[in-house]
């Protein structure tokens, strides 16, 4: 059965439907729901629809942070209003090569700052299960997006968990690949070496159809050049570990049930599941928060009123005070407080302590999942450890509580490992996510097990927008 | 006591982190790209060969390589810097440890490290502006940074310190020619009980030697009037030609370093292997002189002056008394070479030993060798003046050579005879009688017919 | 972990970041750094023989040959930019 991008493939390659004509009745239907949901930051008024193979047309939309020439990319941010970038950023290029027709800019929170994209300068997107509740961050625009519309991939981007989480609240699939595999040539960095770009689609095809094209040696980010070649097959899976620290501390009992309920019919099928301890990820949130705003705070230096974006009123202010003001006047609050805490933990005196102790926490966490997976293929847990929140509450948490929050998905993103998540059960309508993680670089494994897992498993979705009619 | 850091500009082809050209251009802002201009999504990548000038230089100023180095950000805002950090290397420079030899002195370096050149700021571009005014070609330019000890004495040696530095990087090819224009420096500089006063960003060797010698100065007369040197950081005016206090302390700044998470850690152990560092001047004076038995320390200078003049050492010592080839080289040859640069020294290089091998053997006088070497440059050749010494005719050359230098004497002789007399007389008391005076005669007339 | 974060640091370290904070948020942030950082504390028993790693996967070695070219025209660049006979603006620096 044909589900996702696919179907709109096969319809394109058998001149059943018209790649332009297709987009123009997508996007009538999909501006008031876009808006209805505040899910773009930017949509693209008139797009085009793109050609060749493999893609032939099939629409694609991009994290805001993800760099298209010539149209406003903001990263989620005041400070960079009016930016168009002079270039494209690698995957973008490699999208419009391979037919991709770029539909917008999704909606996120500052910079990546967050877990609920409700940082976004531009409002929050709603997630389409109940507009009430948040669609997850900081992907959030991708993640509501791929929940309501049928043929579509997004452009995503990861840092501690911003593609698992949307996906989770938005009950699409989320694949963030592993640190190196794709290109971050033209993303707008939050932290240089925990950025991922990834993708979010409607199933595990979707993903296999993209990643491909997105993935990849490219010699503008030396960062990329380490991978092995990509070669995706269908592997066996044998063995499942679940880290035996993490998942007894999900205070939603629905979601660990959900979750004990999805790994018993993995087991049916044949898989060995075992606990394992891995007792070092419980300092991943510090290690993870001291590193991405340490380097964040640098990324942000750049941001001052000059050269381009949110201009300085006066240039006749001495450039501290005009670094000042804009800064002051643009930021977000989130993003300030990051941005100091970064600050703060490289500063002389305190960097030994906080930087440098996190680097080697760091090392830690990698060395401690390479041992985990000598011995099994994947290791599972669920994706958030709570269902989609509603807006009220999250406006009442704490930031650190907030920070707590990530603790699922931080381990894997600080060790770099590629991650899957996909929906596992509905609860009270709302979805939650299983979240499979594998060695660096087995992209394949990861993806087999999740198709492994949507065998058996009914995805619904709010939406089903399409342009065949 | 004075201490440098000393910035010096790579002569490589693209910049330090871009494709873009590394080269002087007047447009402002038409050597640039996302990269070096910081724009949000650039990312950096390492040029190769300035790694190599880099490893190159520490090597040549007898550093230790570090086994690993990577890259840092130095975070600081400033119009200046693209992305308002600086990626430069803080806890793993190229090298460390190392030191340069000057007359009596070790001056040691502490290290040797890669970074990139901020923009160049324009502020008088309109009497009244009220803004400044960047030019981002500089931007991303290939620099290294040499950081000395306080281990010179007095503006003189510092001086040497600074030429020789520059002459020892300029054998090993990274620096080149016109660069002693654009090196920049700071100082740091205190007499005697004194506190130290930091002078920021002097541009090229002779704004660096002014400014020292007045900081000496007017260090000395505050001292000698019982005052106190303040510490503090100044910067010269290079019109005036004096040292003034900087303006009030800015903004505060923390550098706050962090490893730059764009950029590859690079294992320099495997990667200077595979390199091979060209010869230290120092080197190379050193294998010379012991492969030809010259006292120590006689060959450096010929090589610090010219590399092509060195390999005409090496080239003519092979067949030629060493001590006669390094002599004439150091002295007559290098003096048409600087007034002559356009002269290939391949080209004349046969005839210059050919005029050298006449002097070993004997057969020709230093004024002669002076003459040869001069019409070697000027026309190509040594001509006559060399033969009629090798066939043994040093009478003849003498002749040969006054006529030369003076042509009128021809005209004079060929018209009036008798004005041979003088002639023949001027060379008896030049040769102190050890020709008499009829063969003289004889020459002279020989000589006069011929031309 | 072993210092006093006051108000002090929170007006140091927003300097550094070149932020005006007004009284509330200096109050907020001090709360929120207190908080955040207690939290982080643990950090400190943590044991961390290794190296630090510097990315999640070894990256090493990776040199561009040093060719000059041009993918993008400066102007295309640099048009969209304020700028004064060419030159880029920027705010007062003396």
């Amino acid at each position: 059965m044909t589900k996702g991008a696919l179907e709109y493939i096969d319809a394109a390659k058998r001149g059943e439907t018209d790649p332009s004509k297709y987009l123009g009745k997508l996007m009538g239907k999909l501006q008031p729901q876009a808006e209805r949901f505040n899910l773009f930051s930017c949509i693209a008024l008139e797009p085009e629809a793109g050609k060749g193979a493999p893609l032939r047309g099939l629409p694609f939309s991009v994290k805001d942070n993800i760099c298209v020439k010539g149209f406003e990319t903001r990263a989620g941010s005041k400070i960079l209003e009016g930016y168009r970038p002079p270039f494209d950023a690698t995957v973008v290029e490699r999208m419009k090569a391979a037919g991709g027709s770029f539909i917008g800019a999704t909606n996120m929170d500052e910079f990546g700052f967050g877990t609920f994209s409700a940082n976004c300068a531009f409002g929050a997107p709603r997630n389409p299960f109940d507009e009430t509740r948040s669609c997850g961050g900081s992907s959030g625009g991708a993640g509501g997006l791929t929940a309501i519309l049928r043929h579509h991939v997004a452009l995503a981007e990861s840092t501690g968990g911003s593609i698992s989480c949307p996906a989770s609240f938005s009950g699409v699939v989320g694949f963030t690949p592993t640190y190196g595999r794709v290109s971050r040539y033209g993303l707008i960095d939050y932290a240089n070496s925990l950025d991922k770009i990834g993708l979010m689609g409607r199933c595990v095809d979707d993903i296999s159809l993209a990643l491909p094209i997105i993935s990849g040696r490219d010699r503008r980010d030396p960062t990329s050049l380490a991978q092995p070649e990509l070669s995706l097959s269908d592997e066996k899976i044998k063995s499942i570990a679940i880290p035996e620290e993490l998942v007894p501390a999900v205070p939603d009992a629905r979601v660990s049930e959900a979750f004990s309920g999805a790994i018993r019919k993995l087991q049916d099928g044949g898989i060995e599941v075992a606990k394992v301890s891995m007792p070092i990820l419980k300092y991943s949130i510090p290690a993870y928060y001291i590193l991405a705003c340490a380097e964040a705070s640098t990324n942000l230096a750049k941001y001052c009123g000059m050269r381009y974006g949110k201009a300085g009123t006066r240039y006749d202010k001495m450039y501290d005070e005009f670094f000042t003001e804009v800064r002051t006047q643009s930021f977000g609050v989130e993003a300030k407080r990051r941005l100091m805490l970064g600050t703060f933990a490289r500063m002389a005196g305190y960097r030994d302590q906080y930087y440098m102790k996190a680097l080697r926490v760091r090392g830690e966490i990698v060395e401690s999942y390479e041992d985990i997976f000598r011995e099994y293929d994947v290791i599972a847990t669920p994706t958030m450890p709570l269902l989609p929140p509603k807006f009220d509450n999250i406006c009442k948490m704490s930031p650190a509580t907030v920070y707590a929050l990530d603790f699922l998905t931080v381990p894997p993103n600080l060790a770099g490992i590629p991650q899957l998540s996909q929906p596992m059960a509905y609860v009270n309508g709302l979805p939650a996510g299983i979240h499979f993680m594998a060695d660096h670089w087995e992209e394949s494994k990861l993806l087999s097990i999740g198709r492994i897992w949507e065998a058996q498993m009914h995805y619904t979705f709010p939406l089903d927008l399409e342009g065949f009619s | 006591m004075i201490g440098l850091e000393i910035h010096v500009q790579l002569p490589t082809r693209s910049k330090m982190f871009c494709s873009c050209p590394n080269a002087v251009s007047d447009e402002p802002n038409s050597t640039v790209c996302p990269v070096c201009l910081g724009l949000p999504g650039s990312k950096p990548s390492v040029n190769k060969k300035a790694l190599e000038l880099a490893a190159t230089a520490a090597n040549t100023l007898h550093c230790k390589l570090l086994d690993r180095t990577w890259f840092s950000r130095k975070t600081y805002f400033y119009p200046d810097l693209s992305k308002n950090f600086q990626i430069t290397q803080f806890e793993a420079p190229v090298g460390t440890g190392g030191y340069l030899d000057i007359s009596g002195r070790k001056v040691r370096i502490s290290r040797v490290h890669m970074e990139e050149d901020p923009a160049r700021a324009v502020h008088d571009l309109a009497p009244e502006q009220e803004f400044s005014l960047l030019d981002y070609n500089r931007s991303g330019v290939p620099l290294i940074e040499i950081v000395t000890m306080p281990d010179m004495d007095s503006p003189v040696q510092a001086r040497e310190f600074l030429r020789t530095l520059l002459d020892e990087l300029r054998y090993v090819g990274v620096v080149v020619e016109g660069e002693d224009l654009k090196i920049r420096a700071d100082a740091n500089i205190s007499i005697e009980g004194g506190e130290r006063v930091e002078i920021k960003n002097v541009t090229g060797l002779r704004n660096l030697e002014r400014c020292l010698d007045y900081e000496h100065r007017r260090q000395e007369k505050l001292s000698k009037a019982r005052m106190a040197v303040k510490r503090e950081t100044r910067s010269f005016d290079e019109e005036k030609g004096v040292t003034v206090a900087s303006r009030e302390k800015e903004e505060e700044q923390d550098y706050g370093y962090i490893f730059e998470p764009d950029l590859p850690v690079y294992d320099l152990k495997l990667l200077s292997g595979e390199m091979k560092f060209p010869m230290t001047a120092a080197e190379k004076a050193a294998e010379i002189e012991k492969r030809f038995g010259l006292p120590a320390g006689e060959a450096k200078a010929l090589l610090l002056s010219s590399k092509p003049l060195g390999d005409l050492f090496e080239d003519i010592a092979r067949r030629v008394e060493p001590t006669h080839v390094l002599r004439w080289l150091n002295s007559v040859v290098k003096a048409e070479h600087y007034k002559r640069p356009d002269v290939d020294l391949k080209k004349v290089a046969g005839e210059i030993e050919r005029v050298i091998a006449a002097f070993a053997i004997g057969k020709i006088s230093d004024s002669i060798v002076k003459s040869a070497i001069k019409a070697v440059f000027e026309v190509g050749t040594a001509g006559e003046l060399v033969e009629l010494e090798l066939a043994g005719d040093a009478l003849a050359v003498i002749i040969a050579e006054i006529l030369r230098k003076e042509p009128h004497l021809v005209g004079e002789i060929k018209n009036q005879p008798k004005a041979v007399n003088f002639l023949v007389g001027r060379i008896i008391k030049e040769t102190k009688g050890k020709y008499d005076a009829k063969r003289i005669a004889e020459e002279i007339k020989k000589a006069v017919e011929k031309s | 972990m072993g210092f006093e974060i006051d108000e002090d640091t929170i007006e140091r370290v927003a300097k550094i970041s070149r932020l005006r904070l007004s009284p509330e948020e200096e109050e907020r942030l001090l709360c929120d750094f207190k908080e955040i950082l207690s939290a982080f504390s643990m950090l400190d028993e943590a044991e961390a023989d290794c190296d630090p790693a510097f990315h999640p996967i070894a990256i090493n070695n990776y040199l561009r040959d040093d060719e000059e070219h041009t993918d993008i025209p400066p102007d295309d660049i640099v048009g969209s930019m304020d700028t004064h006979q060419r030159f880029i603006k920027g705010p007062r620096m003396q």
